[in-house]
This record gives C-alpha cells, sequence and structure tokens, in this order.
C-alpha cells in the first residue's frame, strides 16, 4: 500500500503521470490508481484489491486495502479484474510469462474471472491468474 | 491522483478454502481420473464424457501460427482494437462537446498476440537461450505512461464506471451539460454495442477458451506425452512433472533477468518438447475439446459470432465517418 501510495503522490506530482520508483519484485499490496489493472479478491469488485501497471507476474503481490482477502497472495487468488487503464485493453493470462490462454479486458472495463460454464458445468478461472500484459 | 481511499469490508463473505478445494475438484473431475480422486462430487461437476477421438496429431514445434476453434468467436486482439479506436473517436467527440481535453492513445506498436502464440510456451529454442522463461513479449515491463487528466476530465469520462475502488460515481451533469450515463465512455461503448455484444468476450466463450485448455492438461493422451517429456528431463538432469512446472518453477521468478540454470533448463525443456511432441499432441487434443465444446453450443456460438459482428461493423462506421 505504501508502495502504491507514494507511487501515487509521485505520479500526481510527475508531468505525463509517469509511474517512476516502485520497485519490481518486493512484495507489494493494495492501491488501485489509474492506469492499473486492478485484481479484487472477490467476484463483482469485492474484497481487498491490489493494483498492476506494469506486464509480468503476480509473483511478490498481495491485497490490500481491507475487505475480505486482505494480505492475501494475488497470483491464482483474484475474482475480478478491472481495467483502470484508458489508454490500454488488458489480458489476463492463465500461466506465468503470458502463457496458456488469456482472457481480454478492454480499458474502462471489469470481467469476473469466472465461474464460466464449461461441458455442460461449469469451470472457475478463479485462481487462475497468473500474469497480464497490454496492448493499445 | 489521489491514492484510494480503504475500502470498507464487502457484504460477501470470504471463499472459504473447502470451496476452493472444490472447484478445484470440478476442474479434475474427468473420467479418466474420477477413480482416483477421492473428493466429493460437486453439483457444478461437469458431466462425464469420454475423451474427444482426435487425429494422428502433427509434428509441431509451434503452433502461433494456427488457430483453436474457440477463436472463431473470440475477438481477436485485432478486432479489439478496433473497437478502442472506434471508441477513441467516439470518447474524443464527446469530450470536445464538454470542452475538455482528451488525448487519444497512440498509435499501436505491436500486433497483439492470438490465444496461440505463446500459449505452450517456451517453444522457441532461440527464445529460450536468451530469455529462459521471462517474457519475450515486447511490452514487458512498465508500460509508457498515460497522460495524466484533471478530476473533472476524468469524471466527464467516466472514470465512475472503471475507477477502482473508492471513486466517486460519474456526475449526472456537467457545467449544466448533463453528462451520459457512465461518462464519455459510457455512451461510446453503448454506441457500438448497440446492435449486439458487450464489448467483451461472453462467458460461454471464455469457458471454453479457458475450460478446453485446463481439461487437456487432465487427458490420458496429454499426460502420456507430459509423461515423456519428464523422462526427457530427467535424462538431462531436470525434475519436473509436467512443462508448466518448470515455467511455474519459482526460482525464475525472483530474478529480473534469467539465470544461467533458467536458461539451460529452458532450453532443454523446448528440446524435451521437440523430441517427444509436446506441443502437436497438446494442440490437436485441446483443439478436440474445443471443438466438442461447440458443437454442444453451437446455437449460442452462432448468435455470439453475429454479435462480434454486429460491434465491428459499428466500429467500421464510425472509422469510416472519421478517417
Amino acid at each position: 500500500m505504501l508502495v502504491k501510495k507514494a507511487a501515487a503522490l509521485l505520479a500526481a506530482a510527475t508531468i505525463g503521470g509517469i509511474l517512476i520508483g516502485t520497485t519490481p519484485a518486493l512484495a507489494s499490496s493494495g492501491g488501485c490508481i489509474s492506469g492499473d489493472a486492478c485484481l479484487y479478491y472477490s467476484p463483482n469488485k469485492g474484497g481487498a484489491f491490489f493494483g498492476k501497471s506494469e506486464t509480468g507476474n503476480y509473483d511478490g503481490a498481495y491485497f490490500g486495502g481491507g475487505g475480505a482477502g486482505d494480505g492475501q497472495a494475488v497470483i491464482n487468488n483474484a475474482a475480478s479484474v478491472e481495467n483502470l487503464s484508458t489508454w490500454w485493453n488488458l489480458r489476463v493470462y492463465y500461466g506465468p510469462d503470458l502463457s496458456g490462454p488469456n482472457q481480454y479486458v478492454p480499458k474502462g472495463q471489469w470481467v469476473n474471472l469466472g465461474p464460466v460454464p464449461w461441458n455442460g458445468g461449469s469451470v472457475d478461472m478463479r485462481n487462475n491468474n497468473h500474469s497480464q500484459g497490454w496492448w493499445i | 491522483m489521489p491514492a484510494p481511499a480503504r475500502k470498507a469490508p464487502p457484504a460477501r463473505p470470504p471463499r472459504p478454502l473447502p470451496a476452493a478445494l472444490a472447484a478445484l475438484a470440478v476442474l479434475v473431475a474427468f473420467p479418466a481420473l474420477a477413480a482416483g480422486c477421492a473428493a466429493a462430487p460437486s453439483p457444478a461437476a461437469a458431466p462425464a464424457t469420454a475423451p474427444p477421438a482426435i487425429p494422428e496429431p502433427p509434428v509441431l514445434t509451434q503452433v502461433a501460427d494456427r488457430s483453436l476453434p474457440v477463436e472463431a468467436y473470440l475477438l481477436s486482439g485485432a478486432q479489439y482494437r478496433q473497437l478502442s479506436t472506434a471508441e477513441d473517436v467516439l470518447v474524443s467527440r464527446c469530450m470536445q462537446d464538454f470542452g475538455l481535453p482528451y488525448e487519444r492513445p497512440p498509435a499501436p506498436d505491436a500486433e497483439p498476440p492470438g490465444q496461440t502464440a505463446h500459449r505452450y510456451d517456451p517453444v522457441d529454442p532461440r527464445v529460450a537461450a536468451v530469455h529462459g522463461y521471462h517474457p519475450a513479449d515486447p511490452h514487458t515491463g512498465a508500460k509508457p505512461a498515460e497522460p495524466s487528466i484533471s478530476p473533472d476530465a476524468a469524471a466527464v469520462l467516466g472514470a465512475g464506471t472503471a475507477g477502482g475502488p473508492g471513486t466517486p460515481a460519474a456526475p449526472r451533469s456537467y457545467r449544466g451539460r448533463p453528462v451520459p450515463p457512465g461518462g464519455c465512455l459510457g455512451q461510446a461503448h453503448a454506441r457500438l454495442t448497440s446492435h449486439g455484444g458487450t464489448g467483451r468476450d461472453p462467458d460461454l466463450v471464455v469457458g471454453i477458451n479457458f475450460g478446453g485448455y485446463q481439461q487437456s492438461t487432465t487427458d490420458p493422451r496429454v499426460k502420456d506425452v507430459f509423461q515423456k517429456w519428464s523422462a526427457c528431463m530427467k535424462a538431462r538432469g531436470f525434475s519436473y512433472a509436467t512443462p508448466t512446472d518448470a515455467a511455474k518453477d519459482t526460482r525464475w521468478k525472483s530474478a529480473p533477468e534469467p539465470t544461467p540454470e533458467e536458461l539451460a533448463t529452458a532450453t532443454a525443456d523446448v528440446a524435451c518438447k521437440t523430441a517427444v511432441n509436446v506441443v502437436g499432441v497438446w494442440f490437436t487434443v485441446e483443439s478436440a475439446y474445443e471443438t466438442q465444446a461447440i458443437q454442444q453450443k453451437l446455437p449460442e456460438l452462432t448468435r455470439i459470432k453475429q454479435d462480434n459482428d454486429a460491434m465491428l461493423a459499428t466500429a467500421a462506421s464510425v472509422a469510416a465517418a472519421n478517417p
């Protein structure tokens, strides 16, 4: 949370809103700001959340902000995702390093990561978010 | 932009662990595994169906130039881009009407990959030798910064529809002028979906994309080729049950750049995939599960395709009117 708060303040103070000063690969939690993929622990944008603006894996990320799931790992543990970018479309990948199937989250929109219909029953895509990428 | 306010505890209770385990049981509720699965059947469990018949798998080292059956019903990256470009035109015009600045996104700099581009990665020996398990995507790392916009502009743009936790709803009016529901983004989205579709891939299609992949990993033919791959890796001094286990090795994640050990592992991984035709078998089996699911839902999927076509036609008309 502190990392993201610092990033937010820095972004506000920087022309162009460039996010610098965040330290990758460090555990961080909570905080969703403009330009992020905002991942939520619960469906329908509920529970604790985590914001990530870069491309890459969710390793070392933790939900924060209070509510259900606070303090839990983000990787393979998100139930809904919101794209807070106004420019970039987001893809959330099942596998590490942008591998496996992926789900598009257009800019400004959000999706639940399942359950979705499969083979007469359903498949729950919660617990299968491993990495993310961005495309214009 | 201020840091988000702390969010009040949600009404929905946290997911208990047993539910997560039950979901896992659903995912593996497959005839070939059911005998060895002690978990109680879940009400959401898929019905027992035989593994679909497959043709003799072709020998493949990569599938980036091939499509999965479900991709006929998924919006492609290029199609999402068409929708986005039309949305930008509409949003820009709407913001101008409010006298507010809106900087449109820059021109795309890379082709968005399809579903098959990196599905079974790593598969390219040259990429594995240089990047290991780290993504070779041109957008790896931080994406270019977006322009910061004023709170007024964000509100009219429609930040209330996707403003993150603690963001106030969009105002009903701005300087006496009514703001459309969901702001300018909401208005553009409504226009693009006015003849069908939601601007996203429907759950049915998402389910086939993910469910087919997931179920393919429990298929006896895929498990068999994984075992052969595992034996090949063992002979080279690497111990993993499946390619996914190798890709998910936590040792790779802590290093910003691939280590020599990671490069050696990924190189062996790709060589073994080629040696036993992992990609050919996996792609063939996964395609067969998708085809089976598509045949069961053909009327719904045909409507989804029509909705996609309608959205793209609307986007094309917007683009044609605003060259």
